[in-house]
């Protein structure tokens, strides 16, 4: 791959930058210092490998005109193809673009797959180095450079990224460190988790083994409890029960002694008392009653006397009753006969009338003889029907005959039309409608088409021709084939005239720049000027602070000392006045006197007085030795006090004569003032002079830029004018006029048109071309027909177009016309036939009509036979007939109702009149007068009374009768009675042992009470005997005892439940456990999750293998490669660097044991490592070695282009040239591009490689 | 007649019982690297299905007796729960008369972690030691007799169960032995025999137990079988899973017939990717997968381990899209009574680059390839240390065996080959 043109736009001082193109092999770029020699290089790189990113440390070349950077190069693949590489500035390196042979290919992508293996940083080492990269050996050891170059044989394949992403892998699975969050550590450690979770689980069957013997044990344990219990619980309640036996046993006893005190009765008549006081009731009772009944017989006999009854009445009772129930009848019916009798003769008056509207031949006889039978009525319906249904085929066939004649008559006239259709019509020529109409329609839009088009070519070409008109001598046609190049020397004009604009205006910009900066540089000396000068020098100020810090600090230590003299003295004096004060010779002679006077006491005999001179002398010795230590101690103070006052005051001798001396209070502060008054103004007298260096500096800059802008703008021009030489050069050659640029853009414009109307014409021309032999396949098919016809196609042209349209209009003509005929035979065929069929249609129905017909009438003779047959008028017609026979029916019904009405009346008549006979003879038999049918009603009045009254009469004497029968019986019976209660009071009394009724009574009392107390005595025992307790077992003890005996039993009792309560609790505890136990399946689940676990893990284990292992066989591939790979690369670095060095060294390699330590061998033998070498034979030696493994690079890839700036700075000028030399063998191969600001070098390559092209970076700048 | 007792028929003998093994009731399944809350709940109540099956089996087929030899339980430190199910369905046997006969193997020895559960008198279980036996008797006839020996630890000595003899003159004399016979692939072998040695003790039938995978090993003279475990809980043991119902008419085997009762059913299938152009086209082929398997369940839910193998330029898009793929199968079929549960897709298409054929290519895949040919099992064994060395590691990882380690070469060589050819 070489790079053929490059054009960078605002990176650093580049603007619209396009350079000559490279000539390919070696170009040696010529420039001096800042004319961009680095800048190219880092374009290059940028536009290959993508800007630097913001903050990245690479100098990232801001426009200095300001705008988006951007540019692009043009590269030649080693497969002839062009490409075109465009970057601008943005995220990532900025977005690029990589087109090939001017089709947009892609971006990142594509550019990758042109540059191969290759990344930015083996680019930035080996390909594209500057003299910083060249020193460095150590860069070509480094991972993607060291890769690329020794697996230059394998195909492209980036290695380490490969092994990189393969350890990753690994290493995203499974790290080796103890706490690393990799999918198969964490696994790992969650299974050791769960194992121990399941393990704690597994001991449950020992567990629940444990439980269930446990549960077991408590259950014997609480029935033995149990028993326990109930045994105590009994005797509890044994103890209770006599507890509660004891007061009801106390009770019976007192009752026992109740019942001995009363009498001893043993028996006593049950309800003796009432009994007594009844049986004397009812005795009083019966006397009473004996008296009553013998006055009440006298009385009832006096009344039977007195109660008589009718035996006449008597005698007809039973006729009485008779007329008595026939009462009612005979009012009703008196009522009812008359309105009978009219009834009966308003039904005679309806028949009658009824008769006579059927016809004078009809009467009473007639009609009842009249046969109505329900067979004959149903013959007459018969008939009827039939005769109805006859006449309404007869009507509808009829009406189906009137239909079939109009129908008939539609037909006859839709036949003569269609008949008449078919007469009418054009002819044409038929033939006409078998032309093929898709044809005859291609042909005419051919035609058509064929016209436009040739309009539209005319146009065309007429636009051409003026676009032409003024174009050179062969005109389009030598226009043409340059059209490319033309386009390519517009653009590179206007890139050139562009050029030339910026560059001014980047020169304006800088004299304006530069004339802004001058003010400003004046102003600031200005300034500097008018700034007092500081007093000292920095030394004399250095030494100036320092002199006042020592005499600041001399100070305040004076001050110290001061202070702690006058604190000394002071205590000299205090503790002087101290021993001055202490008296010593008072307490030693009140002490030698005491003592003298116990002495003389003691011998004078006087022991208790000397006693006590004795202890006041031994005191106040005692208090004397005190008192002379302490003195002793001030004494000590003092002598120290003073010691440290005489130091002290040397010691402030001392710093008074080193002391601030001169410098002293007053001064010391004003030089101290001073001091800061000159820092501050040397500080401002600094910063001023900081701002005038800034603005003389960057006025020299702007200054410098203005000249390089004036340069570059000289440059620009130059390079313009150079570009029109070129252009008018090129258009003489090729004969085309030269004019101004305007004038050159525009005939450049113009020469696009041109060209644009030509391929239009030429465009035109085909499609015309195309449509013409369209037209002309469809002439020669339409031609045989026509010729078939007579007729003649005229040729091509507006005759051949009207033609077409008027053939087309007549065949469509003749295909309509065609059709019409089918349709119209199509049409009377089918009216013919519709025609024949409402013939016979209405034959049919006149068939139909005529039969219909002679139906009616013989249904007629039936009707009137059946009609005369019942008897009846034979004229009459079928409704009427059966209304006459309805209306017989109704008569005979009539009359049989009237009948019997008849009947009733006569009936009824009877009845009344042996009413009014039996009421005349009951009359007669009891003597009462005659009697008629008014006086019937009062006459059965009186009768019924008189029956009611005897009636009532004998009943009552009958009663009495009976009522004196029995009262003649009472009395004897009262009596009886009345005996036998006296002797059963007497038997009563006898009974209970009384002499008489109070001595009953009284015994009667006697009685209950001992029954009462009986009843109690024995209600104790049963109380007594339901607790279970005999007296005996009350005998010997006492409640007292028994009370305690039962707290006794109870706190037992307490204490057993209260063990049986735990053991159930644990018991109930264990059982829920088991319970739990047996329900549990979370060790199963957690056996489940533990092998899925383990599943997973092992399953990550494997991948983790598979990508270890991977990972290793690509390393070790990898290292092989590289050792086996290396000798190659060596041996031509060996070559090149014994040429460069001109054989003083012979070979270049690296030893397997060290393989970190490259060596050189001299031609003598000698081994040497690289930093042994001088400098400048050390960077031949890593140029050889670059060109060794570009050389080995180059053999599997397209070569990259190989660009060093100023590599040579170090090289001698025998040893340049031969690396130029050697660079100018390898430019056969790779282009080489060289940077250089030295024109020695130049010279050089010249020499050593007669093709190179040089370029001057100043004049392309320009 | 499949197989009769050797001694000559003195009377009329019929005899139905059911012969299984390898219960594991409390044994979680293996394998699943996710499992959905419903599908763990239905796999962890399988094997207790399983055994309900074969209560069912037994009342319906009102057999005699159950021969259960060995491995009632998972582990030694069996689960409560699991000893619980085993006592209750021996109970409800024993409530409709049906004797049950128990041997402990391996899994399950004596010396385990064993409730003090109480079992009928119908329920005989075999102490270690030394082989005794039980006669079972009907109506007062003494119809067989039952030898067998319990493992009272886990790792017995070689010659436990040496002492199995016929003795007594029960006409049908069975041999319950949890035991391996023969060579079986993984299983590992404990109180091994040879059918020689089991011919020797003049039994009629051997009940065994320990091989999960059912098979008549000898159908006469004597009868040897392994009626397999009763519900399969990983991959591995694919296929139907049940117990042995045999017949035996007159002195001899009438029927001998394995009898399914596995609730949940493992099956392995592999999907041919070969030439597969896009993952439509995959997703497609292992749909039809499951769905010929569904078809072939008879509405049975299956467990699946789908294989994914042949040669594919889709290779690599598989791998990464593996999990997807078999989300997409588990949404698909892995719902209804008769569910498809693809338990994982093993991803073993390889690329359709010819890696044999680029050993001597210069470059870089070529190197990787003679690398590959040269890397030794210790060197395999170092790269992995990191991981395997670690205690808790080895105790959950399987065994570093040459294998798994050439399985796991190859499979890096493909990765590496194609993280090459793709950069």
């Amino acid at each position: 791959m070489r790079i053929e043109t490059l054009r960078a736009d605002r990176f650093g001082r580049f603007h619209d930058f396009r350079p000559e193109p490279f000539a390919g092999g070696m170009t040696v770029i010529f420039g001096q210092n800042e004319a961009g020699k680095s800048t190219l290089l880092a374009f290059v790189r940028a536009i290959l490998f993508g800007f630097p990113a913001p903050r990245s440390k690479e100098n990232r070349y801001h426009p200095w005109c300001g705008g988006e950077v951007q540019g692009s190069l043009d590269v030649r693949a080693g497969d002839g193809s062009l490409y075109r590489i465009v970057r601008t500035a943005g995220p990532k390196g900025g977005p690029v673009q990589v087109f090939k042979e001017g089709r947009l290919m892609g971006s990142k992508e594509a550019l990758e797959a042109l540059l191969g293996p290759v990344g930015p940083d083996v680019f930035r080492k080996v390909f594209a180095f500057s003299l910083l990269e060249l020193q460095d050996l150590g860069t070509l050891q480094e991972g993607e450079v060291r890769e690329a170059l020794y697996g230059a044989g394998s195909g492209g394949i980036r290695v380490a990224a490969v092994e990189k992403a393969l350890l990753e892998a690994a290493q995203g699975l499974f790290k080796s460190g103890g706490n690393a969050k990799a999918p198969l550590n964490l696994l790992l450690r969650e299974i050791d988790q769960q194992e121990k979770r399941l393990e704690e689980r597994r001991r449950l069957p020992e567990h629940y083994t444990r439980s269930m013997a446990r549960v077991e044990e408590l259950e014997v344990r609480l029935a033995d409890l149990a028993r326990q219990e109930e045994l105590h619980l009994t005797a509890r309640d044994r103890l209770r029960a006599l507890l509660r036996a004891w007061p009801i046993h106390r009770k019976a006893l007192d009752l026992r002694a109740e019942i001995g005190d009363l009498p001893r009765i043993e028996d006593f008549p049950t309800d003796g008392v009432t009994r007594l006081e009844a049986l004397e009731g009812r005795q009083a009772e019966l006397e009473r009653g004996l008296i009553k009944t013998r006055r009440d017989l006298e009385d009832l006999r006096e009344r039977l006397g007195l109660c008589l009854a009718d035996p006449r009445i008597l005698a007809v009772a039973e006729p009485i009753a008779r007329l008595h129930a026939g009462r009612e009848r005979w009012e009703e019916r008196l009522h009812r006969l008359p309105a009978l009798e009219e009834r009966v003769r308003w039904e005679q008056e309806n028949l009658a009338r009824e008769m006579r509207s059927l016809g004078s031949a009809w009467d009473e006889h007639r009609v009842r003889a009249q046969d109505l039978s329900v067979g004959l009525r149903e013959n007459l319906q018969r008939g009827r029907s039939r005769l109805l249904e006859a006449e309404a085929v007869h009507r509808q066939m009829a009406v189906r005959l009137q239909e079939a004649d109009d129908s008939l008559q539609g037909h006859v006239e839709r036949e003569a039309s269609s008949r008449e259709a078919l007469i009418r019509g054009d002819s044409g020529d038929p033939r006409l409608a078998g032309l093929d109409p898709a044809l005859l329609a291609a042909t005419l839009e051919a035609c058509r088409r064929a016209q436009d088009d040739a309009e539209g070519l005319a146009r065309v070409e007429e636009e051409a021709r003026v676009a032409c008109a003024d174009l050179p001598e062969g005109g389009l046609a030598a226009v043409r084939p340059r059209s490319e190049e033309v386009r390519d020397w517009g653009c590179r004009l206007q890139e050139l005239h562009a050029q030339v604009q910026a560059a001014e205006q980047k020169a304006a910009l800088a004299r304006e720049a530069r004339e802004e900066a001058c003010p400003r540089v004046t102003q600031d000396e200005a300034a500097l000027e008018a700034l007092p000068p500081p007093w000292f020098s920095e030394e004399e100020a250095r030494a100036r602070t320092e002199v006042l810090r020592r005499a600041r600090q001399l100070q305040d230590r004076q001050r110290q000392l001061e202070s702690a003299r006058q604190a000394a003295a002071t205590r000299v004096q205090d503790l002087g006045r101290t021993a001055g004060s202490l008296p010593a010779s008072l307490p030693v002679l009140v002490a030698l006197a005491a003592l003298s006077l116990a002495g003389y006491l003691g011998w004078q005999q006087q022991s208790v007085l000397a006693g006590v001179c004795l202890v006041l002398g031994l005191a106040l010795a005692g208090g004397l030795g005190n008192l002379v230590r302490g003195q002793a101690a001030v004494g000590s103070d003092l002598e120290s006090a003073r010691a440290d006052l005489t130091r002290l005051e040397s010691e402030l001798e001392k710093v008074r004569q080193e002391g601030p001396g001169a410098l002293a209070g007053q001064e010391l502060e004003e030089a101290e003032a001073q001091l800061a008054d000159d820092a501050e103004r040397r500080s401002r007298w600094q910063a001023t002079h900081q701002t005038l260096s800034r603005a003389r500096a960057d006025l020299e800059l702007l200054q410098h830029k203005a000249g390089r802008a004036s340069e570059a703008a000289d440059k620009a021009r130059l390079t313009w004018q150079e570009g029109c030489g070129a252009w008018e050069a090129w258009c003489r050659e090729r004969r085309l006029p030269v004019g101004s640029p305007e004038a050159q853009m525009d005939f450049l414009s113009r020469l696009d048109v041109a060209s644009r109307a030509r391929r239009q014409v030429e465009a035109a021309g085909e499609r015309l071309a195309r449509v013409h032999e369209s037209l002309e396949r469809g002439r020669s098919r339409l031609a045989a027909p026509l010729a078939e016809m007579g007729r003649a196609l005229p040729k091509a042209g507006p005759d051949l177009l009207d033609f077409l349209v008027r053939l087309a209009a007549e065949s469509e003509q003749a295909r309509r016309f065609a059709g019409d005929v089918q349709d119209r035979k199509l049409r009377h065929d089918q009216a013919v036939q519709a025609l024949e069929e409402a013939r016979d249609k209405r034959l049919k129905a006149a068939e139909e009509c005529e039969q219909a017909r002679e139906a009616l009438k013989q249904a007629r003779q039936v009707w009137t036979q059946t009609v005369e047959a019942a008897g009846l008028d034979p004229e009459l017609t079928p409704d009427t007939a059966l209304d006459v026979f309805g209306r017989l029916g109704n008569l005979q019904r009539g009359l049989c109702g009237l009948e019997q009405l008849r009947l009733e009346l006569q009936a009824l008549r009877q009845e009344q009149e042996a009413l009014l006979e039996l009421a005349r003879e009951t009359a007669r038999q009891v003597g009462l007068g005659p009697c008629d049918q008014a006086g019937w009603v009062a006459l059965v009045d009186t009768l019924v009374a008189a029956r009611e009254e005897a009636l009532t009469n004998r009943a009552r004497r009958q009663e009495m009768e009976r009522s004196l029968h029995e009262a003649e019986e009472a009395p004897t019976r009262l009596q009886l009675e009345l005996a036998q209660v006296r002797e059963r009071r007497a038997e009563l009394l006898k009974a209970g042992g009384a002499s008489g009724a109070e001595d009953f009574r009284r015994r009667s009392e006697q009685w209950v009470e001992l029954g009462r107390l009986r009843d109690e005595l024995r209600q104790q025992e049963r109380a007594r005997e339901a607790l279970g307790v005999e007296p005996r077992d009350l005998e010997g003890s006492s409640p007292t005892d028994l009370e305690a005996q039962e707290r006794e039993q109870v706190s037992r009792l307490d204490e057993l439940q209260g063990q049986r309560v735990q053991v159930a609790e644990e018991r109930t505890r264990l059982q829920v456990e088991i319970e739990q136990m047996v329900r549990a399946e979370e060790s199963s689940s957690l056996a489940q999750t533990l092998e899925v676990s383990r599943s997973r893990a092992r399953q990550l284990a494997r991948s983790w293998a598979v990508k270890t292992l991977a990972w290793r066989l690509v390393g070790r591939a990898r290292q092989t490669f590289e050792r086996e790979r290396q000798p190659f690369v060596l041996q031509r670095a060996a070559e090149h660097f014994a040429r460069l060095t001109a054989g003083n060294y012979v070979r270049v390699y690296h030893p397997l044991e060290e393989e970190s330590q490259l060596r050189v061998e001299t031609a003598e033998g000698i081994s040497r490592l690289p930093e042994a070498l001088s400098r400048g034979t050390a960077e031949q030696l890593y140029l050889a070695l670059r060109l060794g493994f570009v050389e080995d690079f180059s053999r599997e890839r397209d070569p990259l282009p190989l660009v060093m700036d100023d590599i040579f700075v170090n090289f001698d000028g025998p040893r340049a040239s031969r690396a130029l030399e050697v660079l100018g063998e390898m430019a056969r191969h790779h282009q080489v591009l060289v940077f250089t600001c030295h024109a020695e070098t130049v010279q050089r390559a010249r020499r050593a490689c007669p093709h190179v092209q040089v370029l001057d970076l100043h004049e392309e700048a320009l | 007649m499949i197989g009769s007792s050797r001694r000559e028929v003195d009377r009329p003998m019929n005899l139905k019982y059911l012969h299984c093994a390898d219960l594991h009731l409390d044994s979680p399944f293996q394998g699943f690297q996710k499992l959905e809350p419903w599908l763990a709940e239905r796999c962890r109540r399988a094997a207790r299905q399983a055994w309900q099956n074969l209560l069912d089996l037994a009342e319906t087929e009102q057999v005699d007796f159950l021969l259960v030899a060995g491995d009632v339980y998972d582990g030694a430190e069996r689960r409560l729960q699991a000893q619980l199910v085993f006592q209750e369905g021996l109970q409800r046997l024993a409530a409709r008369g049906i004797h049950s006969y128990v041997v402990h193997g391996n899994h399950d020895p004596l010396d385990g972690r064993l409730g003090t559960l109480r079992f009928p008198e119908e329920v005989t279980i075999f102490p270690g030691g030394s082989v005794s036996s039980a006669v079972y008797r009907r109506d007062g006839q003494a119809l067989a007799r039952i030898h067998g020996i319990s493992y009272p630890t886990r790792n017995p000595p070689p010659d436990l169960g040496s002492g199995f003899l016929r003795r007594g003159d029960e006409p049908w004399q069975i041999g319950l032995f949890h035991c391996t016979v023969g060579s079986h692939g993984d299983h590992e072998s404990y109180a091994p025999r040879t059918l020689a040695e089991l011919a020797a003790s003049d039994l009629d039938y051997w009940a065994l137990g320990h091989i999960h995978l059912p098979g008549v090993l000898q159908d006469r003279n004597p009868t040897v079988v392994y009626p397999g475990c009763l519900q399969g809980r990983h991959a591995r043991e694919c296929g139907p899973r049940g117990c042995y119902l045999v017949d035996v008419r007159e002195g001899a085997i009438e029927r001998l017939d394995f009898v399914e009762l596995d609730d949940l059913r493992w099956v392995a299938a592999e999907v041919d990717l070969a030439g597969v152009e896009s993952m439509d086209e995959v997703r497609d082929r292992a749909n039809a997968a499951c769905e010929a398997l569904r078809g072939g369940a008879q509405g049975r839910p299956l467990l699946v381990r789908l294989r994914l193998a042949g040669r594919t330029a889709l290779c690599r898009e598989i791998r990464q899209g593996g999990e997807d793929l078999a989300e997409f199968l588990r949404e698909r079929h892995g719902e209804g009574s008769d569910f498809v549960w693809v338990e994982r897709l093993d991803l073993a298409v390889r690329p359709a680059l010819d890696l044999e054929g680029r050993a001597l290519d210069p470059g870089l895949v070529g190197e990787v390839l003679r690398q590959h040919a040269g890397f030794t099992e210790q060197e395999a064994r170092a790269a992995l240390a990191d991981l395997w060395e670690r205690p808790m590691a080895r105790r959950v990882l399987p065994e570093l065996k040459p294998a798994w380690l050439r399985d796991c070469l190859d499979e890096a060589l493909v990765l590496a080959a194609e993280s090459l050819e793709e950069d």
